[in-house]
């Protein structure tokens, strides 16, 4: 039924590396979501409080700025408790328990399948359910 | 035998003043109000100080109250007398006529049988260039500790970057079959990342323990390889068993080729349900590796692919880089591949 939910739904894409930030965008887009970029956190934050229409905050760690990706996810969860959060790490371990309740972690590098498939998750949208590319970010 | 030498009080004396004078580092006797009953000629020459303003005065007014520290202060006065001695307590003092010192102080409590009242000795030892070389190598772990993050950092940036890349082309070409390869490469590269990073987890450096490192490796591509439709189990079954930093890397990677293999030909399409039994292990020096599915085998036998993929090549080139032997049983009820490495004692002993 869903497949509306990735064309209305708006993933937020916050990565200091533009190159990484612009290719994680182009997946996101080729799912089938809309793709939004900061390259920093308060990037991040003034997006937050300028659109309403944001569905899923994916953010790395590592990050220029007055903030890393650990607290943006804290202080967006404060702002906007009922927003989506993934956070991307490469380091070793990166525990939940540092995150605000409910955040997802993906470890870097990841497959883009596996990124795509905690966004549906966290949004609810059903997968098999994809006008651009079916099944195709599930195939292991 | 030290007893029986200084039978005379007069005797004894002396010995304690000349070894008071004679010790290199700082020493104050104090009595049990804290004043300076004498001081070590160290401690004059160290403190460019003369007995005169020192002997008679509370310890606590010396060095214009350089020792005037309310922990100090509790130690000396409250700790000691129930404990006995206190034991490196740090000083960090700027020093008139000495500059930035930091000063290790050591206390004991002596207790006299004769009746005297007890004292305290007091050595002071400069521990400034001690503590500043501690200080630097700890700035020097730190600054190893973030460099080595901003490297695994940019690492694992790069890998997703070349990821990525090879996955957005893939969604781009017509034909069918580059698709597949270039999924196929997209899924490489997260495999080497996967076998890396579980390698810095089990250790780094040094010897690893094959079981927890191919447990942990396992979960990590059960968790990116098997799709949520699927139910596929991973299981690892190691009893023990260590290997180098070069060789875990291999079994590592022969692991994730077989897996990959498994999820791709064992459980294609019709069959969802299974598990992989990934088993290690070791004896003599000797182990083998063995990956096997119950899924869809092969009828004929072989490895199962049609011809010698780039996985098959892999395995083989990685097997015989660890000096072991690649062998593959398939039938109807599954595939097993082992890699057993035999050294000629073990097999020597064996055979006698």
């Amino acid at each position: 039924m869903t497949h509306r939910f990735r064309a209305t739904s708006a993933i937020l894409v916050v990565e200091d590396d533009c190159l990484l930030r612009m290719l994680t965008a182009d997946i996101v887009s080729e799912a089938g979501f809309v793709a939004l970029q900061a390259a920093n956190a308060d990037e991040a934050l003034a997006i937050l409080s300028a659109r309403s229409a944001v569905d899923v905050l994916l953010t790395g760690v590592v990050m220029a700025g007055s903030m890393d990706g650990i607290r943006l996810a804290h202080e967006a969860h404060k702002r906007r408790p009922l927003l989506k959060i993934i956070v991307a790490s490469g380091g070793p371990g990166l525990s939940n328990a540092r995150l605000p309740g409910g955040c997802r972690t993906l470890r870097k590098p990841y497959h883009a399948a596996a990124m795509i498939s905690t966004i549906d998750s966290l949004i609810g949208a059903d997968p098999d359910y994809s006008l651009k590319a079916p099944h195709f970010f599930l195939d292991a | 035998m030290f007893d029986n030498l200084f039978t005379s009080a007069a005797d004894a004396c002396a010995l304690a003043h000349a070894i008071v004078n004679t010790v290199r580092e700082p020493l104050v006797v104090l009595d049990r109000d804290l004043r300076v009953i004498v001081a070590s000629r160290s401690f004059y020459t160290v403190f460019k100080v003369t007995s005169e303003v020192t002997e008679g005065r509370l310890f606590f007014e010396l060095e214009d109250g350089a020792w005037d520290i309310p922990q100090l202060r509790l130690l000396l006065g409250n700790i000691l007398p129930e404990h006995g001695t206190i034991e490196d307590f740090d000083v960090a003092h700027d020093f008139a006529g000495l500059g930035r010192r930091t000063m290790s102080l050591n206390a004991r409590q002596v207790i006299y049988e004769g009746g005297a009242e007890p004292t305290i000795l007091l050595g002071i030892e400069d521990v400034t260039s001690q503590r500043s070389l501690e200080a630097e190598k700890d700035s020097l772990l730190a600054e190893k500790d973030i460099l080595l993050s901003e490297l695994r950092h940019r690492v694992s940036n790069s890998l997703q970057i070349i990821a990525s890349i090879i996955l957005l082309k893939a969604t781009r070409v017509s034909s069918e079959e580059t698709r597949v390869h270039l999924q196929d490469a997209h899924n490489r590269v997260l495999s080497v990342a996967t076998v890396q990073q579980q390698l810095q987890v089990a250790g780094g450096l040094g010897r690893i323990e094959v079981g927890p490192y191919l447990a942990k490796l396992c979960l990590a591509l059960a968790d990116s390889m098997i799709a949520d439709d699927r139910r596929i189990v991973i299981k690892v079954k190691s009893e023990g068993g260590s290997a180098t930093c070069r060789e875990a890397e291999s079994i590592g990677l022969i692991v994730t080729e077989l897996v990959i293999n498994s999820l791709k030909h064992a459980f294609n399409g019709a069959k969802k349900v299974g598990q992989i039994v990934v088993g290690y292990d070791v004896a003599d020096g000797d182990w083998k590796l063995t990956v096997a599915d119950d899924g869809v085998g092969r009828p004929d036998g072989l490895f199962a692919q049609p011809k010698e993929g780039l996985g098959t090549g892999i395995v083989n080139a990685l097997a015989k880089q660890l000096g072991a032997q690649v062998e593959t049983i398939s039938g109807p009820e599954g595939t097993s591949i082992s890699v057993t490495h035999a050294t000629f004692a073990a097999s020597a002993i064996r055979a006698a």
